[in-house]
C-alpha cells in the first residue's frame, strides 16, 4: 500500500490528466468523480512498483480508460455531446478553444482517445497501441481518419 | 491545430472539489481497516476467518467460475469464450484446428470479455485469417446478451472490421457443443436446416463458415434446391478466395 504523500503527490500531479480523459467518455462531474475515486484507490492498492514516471503515467491511463469504460457500461450510457461536463469551463475557455472541444468530444470514442494521447500527451502511435492493446497500423488508421473528421468538422481550411 | 487541440485541452484541470473528494474518499477506506484491526478479538477472528473461507469458497465460485455467458468468435477459426458473472473470460476453447492454432498465440482467460474479443480479434494469427474482406461474427448466449451486445456493437468488431454482433439462445449452447461447433456456426447450421438444405451437423463442421454463408444468403435470396454430393465436396473444400487451402474444418464469413 503507498503512503499518504506519495498517493497526495500523485493526486496533484494526475488528476488533470484523469480528468481529461473522463471528459472523452463520461457525461457529468459525478461521474469523473467516481473515477478519480477508484482510479487512486487501484493505485493505492496496487503493490508492484513502477519502473518510471512514465510507466506509472501509461499504467494511469490504461486503469482511467477502463474505468470509464467499465462505468458507462454498468451504467448503460451511450456517448453524448457532453455538454453539461464543460459546463464549469465554459466562463474561463475562450469560445474558439470551447469549438475544438466539443468537436474532439463529439467524435466517435475509438477516435477520441487516440486523438487526446497523440496530440495532448504527445504519444507515439506505437505507444498508444502498446497502451491500448492495438496494432500500430490500427493507431495509424484511428488517427488519420479522426484528424479527417475534425477537419470535416471544424471547416476544412484548418491544417491538422 | 495540433497547438490548438493542446491549448484547448490544457485547459480543462481537476477542480479543487474532485481533488477534495478523492482525498476524502481514500482517508474514509484508510480509517475503516485502523477500526476494524484495533482490536484483536482471537476467538472472534477465528470464527470470522472460518466463515470467510466457506463464504469465499462459494463466492469465489458463484462469481469467478460459475459459467454464465458464452460467446464465440467465427472468422475461419471459430473461438468460444465462457464468462463469468463479472463478463470475465473463465474459459476460452477452440472449436476447430484453426482456433485451436489462433488460442496458442493469445491468453484471454481472466480478460474482461470485450478486451478478450478485441485481443483475438487483432492477434496477428487472428489477423492472417482478416484478410480479402472476411469479417468477423461474433455471437452471444446469455441472459443479459443485450448488455454485451452493445459492448459488442460499439467494439473494433463492429467499428473497425464490419462484423456481425448477434445473439443465440442460452439453451443452444449445450446443442452446439454436443455436434463440436460454436455457437455463431451452429446458428447458421440451424437456419440452412429450416431451408432446408439437407446439409447435417457433420457436413457444416466440414464447411468453413464463408461457404455456409454464402449458402445462407442464396437460401435468402429463394434458393430452394438441397445441397447434392457434389456441391458439398466443393464447400468443404474451402473459401473460393482461399483458393481453398488454408482452412480447416473452419468458417469465415461475409456479412452482407
Amino acid at each position: 500500500m503507498r503512503g499518504e504523500q506519495e498517493v497526495e503527490q500523485a493526486i496533484e500531479l494526475y488528476s488533470d490528466m484523469i480528468r481529461r480523459i473522463c471528459l472523452l467518455h463520461l457525461n457529468n462531474h459525478e461521474d469523473t468523480e467516481d473515477v478519480l475515486q477508484e482510479v487512486f484507490l487501484k493505485y493505492v492498492l496496487h503493490s508492484v512498483g513502477f519502473e518510471s514516471k512514465e510507466h506509472e503515467k501509461a499504467w494511469l491511463i490504461r486503469v482511467t480508460l477502463n474505468a470509464c469504460k467499465d462505468l458507462k457500461r454498468k451504467l448503460f450510457r451511450h456517448s453524448t455531446v457532453p455538454l453539461e461536463v464543460l459546463s464549469e469551463e465554459a466562463a474561463s475557455v475562450v469560445p474558439e478553444q470551447m469549438e475544438i472541444l466539443e468537436t474532439v468530444l463529439s467524435l466517435p470514442a475509438k477516435y477520441k482517445d487516440v486523438i487526446y494521447l497523440h496530440y495532448y500527451e504527445g504519444y507515439t502511435a506505437k505507444e498508444i497501441g502498446t497502451m491500448l492493446h492495438k496494432k500500430e497500423n490500427t493507431v495509424y488508421s484511428l488517427l488519420s481518419r479522426g484528424r479527417e473528421l475534425l477537419k470535416q468538422k471544424l471547416g476544412g481550411g484548418r491544417d491538422v | 491545430m495540433y497547438d490548438e487541440i493542446r491549448d484547448a485541452f490544457g485547459q480543462i484541470h481537476a477542480t479543487d472539489k474532485m481533488k477534495r473528494s478523492v482525498s476524502e474518499y481514500l482517508s474514509g477506506k484508510e480509517q475503516k481497516t485502523v477500526k476494524s484491526s484495533f482490536r484483536f478479538r482471537p476467538y472472534a477472528l477465528a470464527s470470522a476467518c472460518a466463515l470467510l473461507l466457506i463464504v469465499a469458497g462459494v463466492g469465489n465460485w458463484y462469481f469467478w467460475e460459475m459459467p454464465v455467458a458464452y460467446v464465440s468468435v467465427d472468422v475461419n477459426p471459430s473461438v468460444e469464450l465462457t464468462l463469468n458473472r463479472r463478463n470475465r473470460v473463465t474459459d476460452a476453447e477452440g472449436l476447430n484446428q484453426d482456433g485451436e492454432a489462433v488460442l496458442e498465440h493469445v491468453q484471454l482467460e481472466g480478460k474482461d470479455y470485450l478486451e478478450a474479443v478485441e485481443l483475438l480479434i487483432e492477434s496477428d494469427a487472428m489477423q492472417a485469417y482478416l484478410v480479402e474482406n472476411e469479417k468477423p461474427t461474433v455471437t452471444v448466449a446469455s441472459a443479459k446478451a443485450d448488455e454485451l451486445l452493445t459492448g459488442l456493437e460499439s467494439s473494433i468488431v463492429a467499428t473497425h472490421y464490419q462484423g456481425m454482433c448477434r445473439s443465440a439462445e442460452i439453451e443452444t449452447v449445450a446443442s452446439a457443443h454436443d455436434c463440436g461447433m460454436s455457437l455463431g456456426k451452429y446458428q447458421i447450421y440451424q437456419l440452412l436446416a429450416e431451408y432446408g438444405s439437407g446439409l447435417t451437423t457433420e457436413d457444416c463442421q466440414k464447411i468453413p463458415m464463408c461457404q455456409l454463408q454464402q449458402l445462407l444468403a442464396q437460401y435468402e435470396s429463394g434458393r430452394e434446391m438441397a445441397v447434392e454430393n457434389q456441391e458439398l465436396d466443393w464447400l468443404q473444400n474451402g473459401c473460393a478466395h482461399h483458393n481453398g487451402g488454408h482452412h480447416h474444418q473452419g468458417n469465415s464469413h461475409h456479412m452482407e
